[in-house]
């Protein structure tokens, strides 16, 4: 290649002139540039040449001038920043001495605030126009210098001439007084929001460093700090305060003013970013530290909401400790300890009702009569009572606290706590579902009938002794049932439906049973008859029979029927009947026995007086005792004659008499002598000349076959009862655990068989280690002989 | 600038729900070569998580993968495995440098709702607003275009602009539906809808073509079925560049030309160059004689930051001061030659220079800040061999080449060219007292650039790394041999060279 081109001399052009070339002096430059800064500042920009003075900029980045030219603007923004400080800033500062009125250091600081908002925004302004002219001392300079751009030296030079002037300390002035006016405003003030929050924004555009960090801005390095501990020193004030003069009420409202306005100050005011902040203080004062006492108010406190039923303050309240607590355990507690007060209120009803009784108790049939019917009342009213602070707490759960769980738990629990206080509660409330059924659902709509029902299964809930509750309802429902006293079957089975979904299977299986009885003894009266009519026997018997074949394990037996065997010598028409059915029923179902309990029957008779016929409504041993008069041979008979003749069981006996003879309405046979007791001298015969406004009536008997509470003798039984028939449930899973288990501790066997029968009672450990005793000694368990506290399973 | 609709998308692809992404391109198929905050594209993520799936549908529906793009780079960079790799190849992965992208890039911004690449132009500011409001003949939105873009592009609408006179506004109510309107529309601001024009509006293609007086999407539309995406791409984007090449040899490049000193007003320029509605006039001073030009242009093509600085400074700064003046007028300092190059490669993307003016071009673009007009001139300097760099005949010697690419930042690019050259051509540079100092002008800023080196070295920007071998290596390659052959060079020099740590 060079031999190819070295044969001839080539001469080589020196560089040529250009731009790169022209001379030129700094100062000159820099003159032109300077002036034209000036006149920036001025606000004068309008003749400027735009294009002239950023080529002048670019020459002298091309000429090398580039250290200097940024050198210099920097000198000439900072002396600036300074004269601005001195000439427009100095004079405004706010004056702070305390014997100036708030009203004139209201305007002073807004002064001072409308002079730093016009400076900054003056010097962004002319930042921004130097910014453009210097474009390509940024773009080129400072880039391959790494020097920060003329942009962010600015707002230091900012930051470090004016807030932070060694003279004048214009930073603190600011923040003094943005806190005074937002102090000012938390006391009631108006004050420009506006104009502070574009001091807050120029806080937020300056940062500590070049590097300009999120977390290094002034507002939050200087203000917000100062903000901070100025708002928490108000507040530990406010709280004081506002415990001082509030009652709950205004105290809760006031507290969810505060936390709006605190919230507002961060979107009008000051910046965002602060709000979780101030937020947590505003809560932590007057919240978390007094809430508590607040609610404890005596006159105004959460008790006075809840007994008032004060929705409204409910909910704010609520809503506030929510703020600081989302399980609301405050809350919680202090509404489960007013349940459970208002709840025994309700129970004390009850116990002063009975204290009195207590002592008339004795075999005085009338007055024991009278003071069940009005105990049945009061456990009714007592059942409603309970509904209707279900009800109210209910209310005020869904609309005040936001149908919280949590609560919902703790209002269960106070529920279960007072219901099962009162020991009879069970009772009571199968009462009140007795009582619905019977009378209260006639005329209501399905779905009005299902509220109620709904609401009885809720206090069933409650009720820890399930069993207990079983044991009342079967006898209630069995009632019902042979008395054909329900309104309707549907009612019947929806609510054993729903006592299904609540407990399961076993707990409803024998009142299934009940109801299926019912059934088949309908089907098996048809089939009688239609057995009858085949057999064309009997044509001439007037005798309806209508039977009620019953499980003997369904129904509560002892309950329903006494200790007392009831026997009877049926009439020779009745006992015809009677042996021809017990005939076909042994037939249909071979090995069954039949027991027959008259004292369960009614009959209807027709019976002819002097005056006319009529159609009467007895009970089967009154039929029996009526028909002993069915012979025209018959005057008279005398207590014991028919005592004799019918061998009804005396207590039965002397009820029916009374009802035939001593009832003033319905007095179809006539006592001698004339008396409310019946003795065994006394002499029955049949009256003749009875007369009715009716032609159909029924004669009860004395003792009413409706439900009534208990009295104490009968609840002794019962509980008898229910002991017994837990031993037996022990018992079994006592043999049940250790069978699946063969050895366990004590402690394991007690935890598994509570927990097991939890759902049905809640068992006494005393009675689960007597079961456990038993066992041993029936060799079902022994225990370990090294380890006495063990048991094992004897196969 | 980056719509919910894009994340979501994008969450699509990430979690590979190749059901939602369908979904979501079905409606918003404009997101397919959209980028996101961290710049992804569609196809980087879907390579990157290895969506094989997702990115097939991607790449079939149209997604650019362009290895001259950064997206298109990253994309097959990133793959996650060969497989994924391999797709992005086969899938029409245009190993060409497309260098187009940018300039389509730009002009769909001018319309897209989503500002695609700004980062590509080296331009970052406002989405101009249209001068122009279609109104389609279904009645809905008014749709917002630009006079200039319409009458570059279609022969409809400059005769319905130019028959309208010159209004404040134009509106132009239009025959044609909105979908129809649309799809014109994006086919003239070169948004790729990847389905290509055939099957939307009402119109078929040929139809719409005729209409609107398009014939460059007709060709478009009947180009034979072999060809590729990216191709047919190209085709489009190069029917563009022509028509806006039509539009500036017509209208743009033609100054009006007034003696200097005499005052410009808009109603000078002739009126179909007024029916374009330049929002900027751009002045430039003749050196030979006493006149002044002014080249009417409009600031959603200018891509100088220097001009659209100066645009708003003087609306922001001046104009409100001293009252309207309309259009904005910026004077520029260089050579109306210079002017016409710029201003025509603002429109066409094309540059078509001599030699001699490429070096003035360079500083023009250095000055007006101009990146990527930058490497262009770059590219064209360093294309050509020829002795004339050192004889001086183009105007410049490769000392000024040199010295130009140290002043506008451009020396990682020039001077390895430049250390070829003289490399190749040592015997003919060694004479005379002009080459010495000229070394020593270069050795001078070597050491200089030298010590700016360490600042470089540890800083994180990844360029830096790169050019720091590139420099050295011609460097010391042109000084070694300098050394070695020919001791006329000074002590001195020597000296310059031991500091620089070069072994001697």
């Amino acid at each position: 290649m060079a031999s190819k081109l070295g044969s001839s001399r080539i001469k080589i052009k020196a560089p040529r002139k250009g731009i790169s070339n022209e001379s030129m002096r700094f100062d000159d430059a820099w003159a032109l540039l300077s002036e034209a800064l000036q006149q920036i500042y001025e606000r004068d920009a309008s003749n400027l040449s735009f294009e002239e003075l950023y080529r002048t900029a670019y020459k002298m980045v091309l000429k090398k001038h580039g250290d200097p030219l940024y050198n210099s603007v920097n000198n000439l923004v900072k002396a600036r920043l300074q004269r601005v400080t001195t000439t427009q800033l100095k004079p405004a500062r706010p004056n702070f001495s305390l014997t100036s009125s708030d009203l004139g250091r209201r305007e002073s600081g807004n002064r001072f605030l409308a002079a730093v908002k016009q400076s900054w925004e003056d010097h962004q302004l002319c930042l921004g126009m130097i910014t453009d002219i210097l474009m390509y001392l940024d773009r080129v300079f400072c880039n391959d210098n790494k020097k920060p751009s003329i942009q962010v030296t600015g707002m230091a030079l900012f930051r470090d001439n004016v807030l932070r002037n060694r003279d004048y300390d214009i930073g603190a002035d600011l923040n003094r007084v943005i806190l005074e006016q937002i102090r000012m405003e938390r006391d009631g003030d108006v004050i420009d929001r506006a104009r502070i929050r574009s001091c807050v924004y120029m806080l937020e555009g300056l940062y500590e460093t070049m590097d300009e960090r999120e977390d290094q801005k002034l507002y939050l390095t200087k203000f917000e700090a100062e903000f901070l501990t100025a708002s928490n020193e108000f507040y530990t004030d406010e709280a004081r305060k506002l415990l001082e003069v509030c009652d709950a009420a205004t105290y809760i409202e006031r507290t969810n003013d505060r936390l709006n306005e605190e919230w507002e100050r961060t979107q009008s005011t000051i910046s965002t970013l602060t709000e979780p902040k101030i937020r947590s203080i505003v809560e932590k004062h007057l919240i978390t530290d007094n809430i508590r006492e607040v609610m404890q108010l005596e006159a105004s406190g959460l008790n006075f909401m809840v007994d008032n039923d004060r929705y409204e303050q409910l909910k704010v309240l609520y809503n506030l400790v929510r703020r600081v607590d989302n399980s609301v355990i405050e809350i919680r507690r202090m509404l489960k300890d007013r349940v459970v007060y208002l709840g025994r209120e309700i129970n004390k009803g009850v116990y002063s009702f009975r204290k009195p009784a207590t002592p008339g108790e004795g075999p005085n049939g009338e007055a024991e009569d009278k003071s069940v019917n009005a105990e049945t009342a009061m456990a009714l009213r007592w059942v409603e009572d309970v509904l209707a602070l279900k009800d109210k707490i209910d209310k005020i759960w869904e609309y005040s606290f936001a149908t919280d769980q949590g609560i919902q738990q703790t209002v269960s629990k106070a529920f279960a706590e007072f219901i099962n206080e009162n020991k009879r509660s069970p009772e009571y409330i199968s009462l009140f579902v007795d009582e619905n059924i019977k009378k209260g659902l006639k005329g209501k709509t399905e779905a009005e009938v299902d509220m109620v029902l709904d609401k009885a299964i809720v206090l069933f809930r409650y009720i820890h002794d399930k069993d207990i509750f079983e044991r009342y309802y079967k006898k209630h429902l069995s009632k019902r049932l042979i008395l054909g006293r329900s309104i309707s079957n549907d009612v019947e089975r929806a609510m054993i439906g729903k006592f299904k979904v609540e407990v399961g299977f076993s707990f409803t299986s024998k009142m299934e049973g009940m109801f299926k009885d019912m059934n088949v003894s309908q089907d098996l009266t048809t089939e009688y008859k239609k057995h009858l009519a085949n057999l064309h026997l009997d044509n001439d018997s007037n005798i309806d029979l209508d039977i009620k074949v019953l499980t003997s394990t369904f129904w509560p037996w002892s309950s329903m029927s006494g200790e007392t065997t009831h026997t009877c010598i049926y009439p020779p028409e009745l006992e015809k009947i009677r042996s021809s059915f017990q005939q076909f029923y042994l037939r249909r179902h071979n090995g069954r026995q039949l027991t027959w309990q008259p004292q369960m029957g009614t009959a209807d008779i027709r019976a002819t007086f002097k005056s006319r016929k009529y159609e009467i409504n007895v009970a089967t041993y009154a039929m029996v005792i009526l028909l002993q008069f069915n012979n025209p041979n018959v005057e008279s008979l005398s207590y014991n004659e028919i005592k004799t003749l019918t061998s009804i069981p005396e207590s039965e006996l002397i009820r029916h008499l009374q009802s035939l003879a001593v009832a003033p309405r319905s007095r179809v046979l006539v006592k001698a002598p004339m008396s409310r007791d019946v003795k065994p001298t006394d002499k029955f015969s049949f009256n003749a000349g009875f007369q009715s406004k009716q032609l159909k009536f029924k004669i009860g008997t004395v003792k009413g076959a409706g439900n009534k509470v208990e009295t104490d003798k009968e609840r002794k039984e019962t509980e008898e009862k229910v002991d017994e028939s837990r031993a037996h449930l022990i018992e079994a899973a006592v043999v049940r655990t250790m069978k699946a288990r063969k050895s366990l501790k004590h402690g394991d066997l007690m935890l598994q068989i509570t927990e097991q029968l939890s759902k049905r009672f809640m068992p006494d450990p005393s009675m689960i280690k007597k079961r456990i005793e038993s066992l041993i000694e029936r060799e079902y368990l022994e225990r370990e002989t090294a380890d006495p506290n063990t048991y094992v399973y004897l196969a | 600038m980056h719509s919910q609709g894009l994340d979501i998308l994008m969450n699509a692809i990430r979690l590979g729900d190749i059901k939602a992404v369908q979904e979501h391109l079905v409606t918003s198929k404009h997101h397919l070569n959209a980028v996101d905050k961290f710049d992804y594209s569609p196809i980087v993520l879907a390579s990157l998580c290895g969506h094989y799936d997702i990115l097939e549908l991607l790449l079939s529906l149209g997604a650019r993968c362009d290895r001259d793009t950064f997206q298109g780079e990253r994309a097959v960079y990133s793959a996650l495995n060969d497989r994924i790799r391999n797709l992005l190849l086969k899938y029409d992965y245009s190993v060409s440098v497309d260098n187009k992208q940018p300039y389509a890039t730009l002009l769909s911004s001018l319309l897209s709702k989503e500002v695609g690449c700004a980062s590509l132009t080296g331009i970052f500011r406002p989405r101009p607003d249209g001068d122009t409001l279609i109104r389609p003949r279904n009645g809905g939105d008014e749709i917002v275009a630009h006079a200039f873009v319409l009458i570059a592009r279609s022969k409809y609408f400059r005769d319905l602009i130019e028959s309208s006179g010159t209004l404040q506004v134009n509106r132009l109510p239009i025959p044609a539906d909105a979908d129809s309107t649309l799809v014109v529309l994006r086919y003239m601001y070169l948004i790729d809808s990847g389905d290509g024009i055939e099957n939307c509006g009402t119109l078929d293609s040929t139809e719409l073509a005729v209409y609107f007086g398009l014939p460059s999407l007709c060709k478009s539309a009947d180009s034979e079925p072999g060809r590729s995406g990216a191709n047919k791409r190209t085709a489009v984007v190069e029917a563009a560049q022509e028509d806006f090449l039509r539009l500036w040899d017509e209208y743009l490049s033609v100054p009006l030309c007034l003696p200097r000193g005499e005052p410009f007003s808009i109603s000078m320029l002739p009126s179909r160059i007024k029916s374009l509605r330049p929002d900027v006039v751009l002045q430039v001073e003749s050196q030979f004689d006493g006149n002044v030009f002014f080249y009417a242009a409009h600031r959603a093509m200018i891509q100088s930051d220097f001009i659209c600085t100066a645009i708003r400074f003087k609306q922001e700064f001046q104009l409100s001061q001293t009252g309207g003046q309309w259009p904005i007028i910026v004077s520029i300092d260089v050579s109306p030659e210079i002017m016409e190059v710029i201003l025509k490669w603002f429109y066409t993307d094309m540059v078509e220079i001599p030699s001699e003016d490429a070096l003035d071009l360079l500083q023009a673009a250095d000055m007006l800040l101009i990146e990527r007009l930058k490497s262009r001139a770059c590219l064209l300097i360093t294309t050509q061999d020829s002795d004339g760099l050192l004889t001086g005949e183009l105007g410049y010697s490769i000392f000024d080449v040199a010295r130009t690419g140290w002043i506008t930042g451009t020396f990682p690019k020039l001077d390895p060219f430049c250390a070829r050259f003289l490399a190749s051509r040592l015997e003919q540079c060694l004479e005379g007292e002009v080459i010495r100092l000229q070394f020593e002008e270069l050795i001078q800023r070597f050491r200089m650039r030298f010590e700016a080196l360490p600042a470089h070295m540890f800083s994180d920007e990844p360029h830096d790394v790169d050019h720091v071998p590139q420099l050295q290596e011609p460097a010391s390659e042109t000084l070694k041999t300098d050394n070695y052959e020919y001791v006329r060079l000074t002590t001195a020099l020597d000296e310059l060279l031991v500091k620089l740590g070069f072994d001697v």
